[in-house]
C-alpha cells in the first residue's frame, strides 16, 4: 500500500502532464482568452459613457428663439446635432439609416407662441431600439425643455420685479441632490467589464475543467488515471484539477491587476478579499464542472451542458437585470452559479468598500460548490470504471 | 459545369445524412433556437425594475416630508422599506442589502419651504446596477417636480396676482418614443441577441461538423468515410453550404417571426423585407463558420474555442454600446462579423420601422462579407487539400 502522497503527487503529475501535451492549446484557453477579453471590455468601453449621441433637430420656426434652442442642445454633453433639418419625414427617414438617435422637433411659430402665452408644444422622437444612446437623449432633451421653461418663466418674472433668489425657489421648489455611490462618473466601463470579464474566466474554468475530465473518457484511459489516485476520485480529480486551479488563479489575479491597478477601476476595500474570491469562484466553477461531469459524464453532452450554463450565467446573474424583478421561477437558478457570488462580493469590496464582515455569506455560498460536488462523485466513479468506446 | 452541379447536389445530399446521424449538431440546430430565445426572453421579459427598495431618513419629520414620501413610495419605481433614525443606520441598512438607497430629508426641508427657498432632498444610490440607479432617478425627478407644482402655484398667487397660469410650464413637452414603445431593456436588447443566437448556433453547428469530420479522417487514414470525397472543392463548399442553409431556414423563421410574437417585441418590418434581408445574413453566416471551422482541432474544443464569442459579438454589435462610441478599431472589427450587420438591420426594421432601402447598408455589407468568406472558406480549402496530397505524396 502506498501512501496517499505518492498518488497525490502521481495525479498531479498527470494533470500537469495534460497541460503540457498541448501548451499553446490549453494557454490559449487558460490565459489569453480570459485576459484578452478583459482587455477587449476596458477598450471597448474606455469612454465610460457615450454621449456625443448623434441626433438632429427639426427647425420648423426659424426664429432667433429656436436657433438660440438649438444652439443650446448642442452644448449639450448627452447630445450631438449633427444634422438640422426641415421635415420630419427626413429627421425620420435618418432615423431610420441609423444615421440619428433621436430627434428634437420644434414647432412652427413657437418663439411667438411661447411670448404670447400660447403653450407650444415641443416633441422629441427616440429610437429606443438603442437602450443606452435613447436613455441619453431623454437626458438631455428633457434637460433643454426645462432650460426653455426656465428661461421663459424667468424672463415673465423678472419683468415683474421678482429677485433671481425668489424666481429660483419658484420654478424648482425641491431640487434632487443625487449621489452615485462608487461610480460617480456613471461609467459603463467599470459597470460592464467587472461582472463580465470575471464571467468569462468562469466561463473559461468550467468547460477547461470539463475538458480535461471528460476528455479521459473520450480517450478510454478513465482507468488508468483512476489509477493515478490509488483508486480513489478525489484523488485523481484533485490531481488532475490542480494544475488548473492554479493556472486559471493566476490569470484571475493578473486579471484583478489589470482591472484595478492599471485600468484604474473603483478598489474601495481590500484587495486581499478580492484575491480571495476569485480563488474562491475557480475552485467553484471546478466544482460545479466537476458535478456537471459526474451527472452526465460523456464529453458532449457535459460540455454542452457546462457552455449553456455559463452563457446563461451573464443574464442569470444579474450583472444587469436584477434578480428580484426576474420571474420567481427564473431567479432561483441564479443562485446555484458561482459567478454571482463573486459579482455580489465585488459590489460589497471593490465597488461599496463595505469590509469582509458583509460578505461572509457569499464567501461562504462559495465554498459550499466543493462540498457540493461530494455527493456526486461516486457516478462519476462508476462511468471511470466503465469506459465506453468513443465513435467520432 | 454540369459534372460541378451533379456533385453540388450529390454532396448536398450526403451532407443531410451526416446530419442526421449526429445528435450533437441536431441539437444545435433544432433545440437550441428554439429554447435559448425563450429562455433568454423569459429572463428579461420583466423589462424594469420596478419597487427597488429604499430606506428614508428624516431630520425633518413634519406633514410635509412625510407626504413626499408618500408620493415617493407611490411610484412603480420605488418601495419606501422604512424610516431609519439616522445616516448610520440607514446606511448600514444599505450594506446589509435590505435597501438599494437612501433619501433623506435635511432638518431645515420644511422651513425652507415656507421661507420659499429652495428645499433639497439627498438622494444616495447604490451603482452596481444601472437599471436600478435608473428606476430611482426617474422616480425621485418625477416626485419633485410634482410636489414642487403644488407649491409652485402657491408661491405664484402670492407674489402676482393672476399669474398662476403661468406655473403650469408655458412650453409643454413630450417624448414619443420609436419603435420600441415600452422603452423596456427587452425589447431593446432582445432583438439584437435573437440574430446573434442565430449565427452562434449555426456556426456551433458548422464547427462540429467540420471538427468530427477531421477525426473521422484522422482515425481512417487521412479520409472521412462519410464524406463524399470525389467531388470538387467549389462543389463541396456549395453543396454543404446550401444544405445548411436549407436547415437552418425553420429555426430563423422562428427566431425571427414567432418569437417577437410570443414575446411583444417590436414588430415594424414588412415580412418580405425581412426574408430578403435574412438571405445574404444567413449566407455570410455560413461561410463565416466554414471559415472558423479550419481552426478547430476537435469536436469538443469548439466549446472552448467558441463559446466566449458570443459576448464578444454581441458586443461588437453595438446593441448593448452603441457603435458611434467604439473607437476606430473596434468598429473595424465589428463590421467583419456578420452580426454586427444583421443586428443593426433587424433593430433598423423591426423595431424603428425601415424598409430595406433605408437599410441598405447592412444589407450590402452582408453580401460583401458572405463573398469575402466564401473565397477566404475556398482558399483554405484549396490549401488543406495542397497539403494533404503533399503528405500522402511523402508517404
Amino acid at each position: 500500500m502506498r501512501s496517499l502522497l505518492f498518488y497525490i503527487k502521481e495525479s498531479v503529475k498527470r494533470g500537469c502532464l495534460t497541460v503540457a501535451y498541448r501548451p499553446v492549446y490549453y494557454l490559449m484557453c487558460i490565459v489569453v482568452i480570459p485576459l484578452s477579453m478583459t482587455v477587449f471590455f476596458i477598450s471597448l468601453l474606455d469612454k465610460g459613457v457615450a454621449d456625443h449621441v448623434p441626433s438632429a433637430v427639426v427647425d420648423l420656426d426659424h426664429s432667433e428663439t429656436s436657433r438660440n434652442l438649438t444652439r443650446t442642445l448642442d452644448c449639450l454633453q448627452q447630445v450631438d446635432v449633427k444634422y438640422k433639418l426641415n421635415s420630419y419625414a427626413e429627421a425620420m427617414n435618418l432615423l431610420k439609416q441609423n444615421q440619428i438617435n433621436g430627434f428634437f422637433l420644434i414647432p412652427e411659430g413657437f418663439g411667438d407662441d411661447a411670448v404670447a402665452g400660447r403653450h407650444p408644444e415641443l416633441s422629441y422622437y427616440i429610437d429606443f431600439g438603442y437602450f443606452v444612446p435613447g436613455s441619453l437623449l431623454v437626458k438631455g432633451y428633457t434637460t433643454i425643455s426645462m432650460i426653455a421653461n426656465g428661461a421663459l418663466m424667468q424672463g415673465t418674472l423678472s419683468a415683474k420685479g421678482i429677485s433671481e433668489n425668489e424666481i429660483a425657489s419658484v420654478l424648482q421648489p425641491f431640487v434632487n441632490e443625487i449621489h452615485e455611490l462608487g461610480n460617480p462618473w456613471m461609467n459603463y466601463g467599470i459597470y460592464l467589464t467587472n461582472s463580465f470579464a470575471p464571467g468569462i474566466l468562469a466561463l473559461m474554468v468550467m468547460l477547461v475543467s470539463c475538458y480535461v475530465i471528460t476528455i479521459e473518457i473520450k480517450q478510454g484511459t478513465t482507468r488508468k488515471w483512476l489509477n493515478t489516485g490509488g483508486g480513489s476520485i478525489i484523488v485523481a480529480l484533485t490531481g488532475k484539477l490542480l494544475p488548473l486551479t492554479i493556472l486559471f488563479t493566476l490569470t484571475g489575479w493578473l486579471m484583478q491587476i489589470i482591472l484595478y491597478g492599471i485600468a484604474r477601476y473603483p478598489m474601495n476595500g481590500d484587495m486581499w478579499t478580492m484575491l480571495l474570491a476569485m480563488l474562491l469562484l475557480v475552485v467553484g466553477c471546478q466544482a460545479f464542472a466537476i458535478t456537471v461531469c459526474s451527472i452526465v459524464p460523456n464529453p458532449r453532452y457535459a460540455l454542452s451542458v457546462c457552455s449553456l450554463v455559463s452563457v446563461l450565467a451573464f443574464s442569470l446573474g444579474g450583472y444587469s437585470f436584477p434578480v428580484e424583478d426576474m420571474y420567481p421561477g427564473v431567479a432561483v437558478f441564479s443562485y446555484i452559479l458561482p459567478v454571482r457570488y463573486y459579482f455580489l462580493i465585488y459590489i460589497d469590496q471593490a465597488l461599496n468598500g463595505l469590509g469582509f464582515i458583509y460578505s461572509r455569506y457569499y464567501y461562504a455560498a462559495l465554498l459550499v460548490f466543493p462540498l457540493m460536488s461530494l455527493p456526486m462523485l461516486p457516478r462519476l466513479k462508476r462511468a471511470c470504471k466503465k469506459p465506453v468506446v468513443y465513435i467520432p | 459545369m454540369r459534372r460541378m452541379l451533379i456533385d453540388t447536389y450529390r454532396v448536398w445530399r450526403n451532407e443531410f445524412k451526416v446530419i442526421r446521424a449526429d445528435l450533437g449538431v441536431m441539437i444545435f440546430l433544432f433545440l437550441l433556437p428554439f429554447a435559448y430565445p425563450l429562455v433568454y426572453s423569459a429572463i428579461y421579459n420583466p423589462e424594469t425594475a420596478r419597487n427597488v427598495r429604499v430606506v428614508v431618513v428624516d431630520d425633518n419629520r413634519t406633514a410635509l416630508t412625510r407626504e413626499y414620501a408618500r408620493h415617493l413610495n407611490a411610484t412603480q419605481e420605488l418601495s419606501i422599506i422604512g424610516y431609519a433614525s439616522n445616516m448610520q443606520e440607514a446606511r448600514r441598512a444599505m450594506a446589509e442589502k435590505e435597501c438599494y438607497g437612501i433619501i433623506h430629508f435635511p432638518a431645515d426641508f420644511s422651513g425652507k419651504v415656507y421661507r420659499g427657498e429652495q428645499s433639497v432632498v439627498e438622494v444616495f444610490c447604490d451603482m452596481s446596477l444601472l437599471l436600478r440607479y435608473r428606476s430611482m432617478l426617474v422616480a425621485v425627478t418625477a416626485v419633485a417636480s410634482e410636489m414642487g407644482k403644488k407649491i409652485q402655484v402657491e408661491r405664484m398667487e402670492g407674489l402676482t396676482r393672476g399669474m398662476a397660469t403661468v406655473a403650469e410650464m408655458p412650453i409643454p413637452f413630450k417624448l414619443v418614443p420609436v419603435g420600441n414603445v415600452s422603452q423596456g431593456l427587452a425589447s431593446a436588447l432582445m432583438p439584437g441577441v435573437l440574430v446573434l443566437i442565430l449565427q452562434q448556433c449555426l456556426i456551433l453547428a458548422i464547427c462540429f461538423l467540420g471538427a468530427t469530420s477531421r477525426e473521422r479522417a484522422r482515425l481512417n487514414g487521412g479520409r472521412d468515410p462519410m464524406a463524399v470525397t470525389d467531388a470538387g472543392v467549389m462543389s463541396l463548399l456549395i453543396g454543404k453550404a446550401l444544405c445548411y442553409f436549407v436547415l437552418i431556414l425553420v429555426p430563423a423563421i422562428f427566431i425571427i417571426h414567432f418569437v417577437p410574437i410570443i414575446f411583444t417585441f417590436p414588430m415594424n418590418a414588412s415580412i418580405l423585407d425581412l426574408i430578403a434581408f435574412f438571405v445574404p445574413y444567413l449566407l455570410a453566416v455560413i461561410f463565416f463558420g466554414m471559415v472558423i471551422q479550419m481552426f478547430i482541432p476537435d469536436r469538443e474544443s469548439t466549446f472552448l474555442m467558441f463559446v466566449f464569442t458570443s459576448l464578444a459579438f454581441i458586443f461588437l454589435s453595438g446593441i448593448s454600446w452603441p457603435r458611434y462610441a467604439m473607437s476606430g478599431f473596434w468598429q473595424l472589427a465589428g463590421g467583419i462579423i456578420p452580426s454586427t450587420w444583421g443586428v443593426t438591420g433587424f433593430v433598423g426594421m423591426n423595431t424603428a420601422g425601415a424598409s430595406l432601402s433605408q437599410q441598405s447598408m447592412p444589407y450590402i455589407m452582408m453580401w460583401i462579407l458572405a463573398a469575402l468568406y466564401f473565397i477566404f472558406a475556398l482558399l483554405l480549402s484549396v490549401l488543406g487539400e495542397l497539403r494533404k496530397k503533399r503528405v500522402n505524396g511523402k508517404m
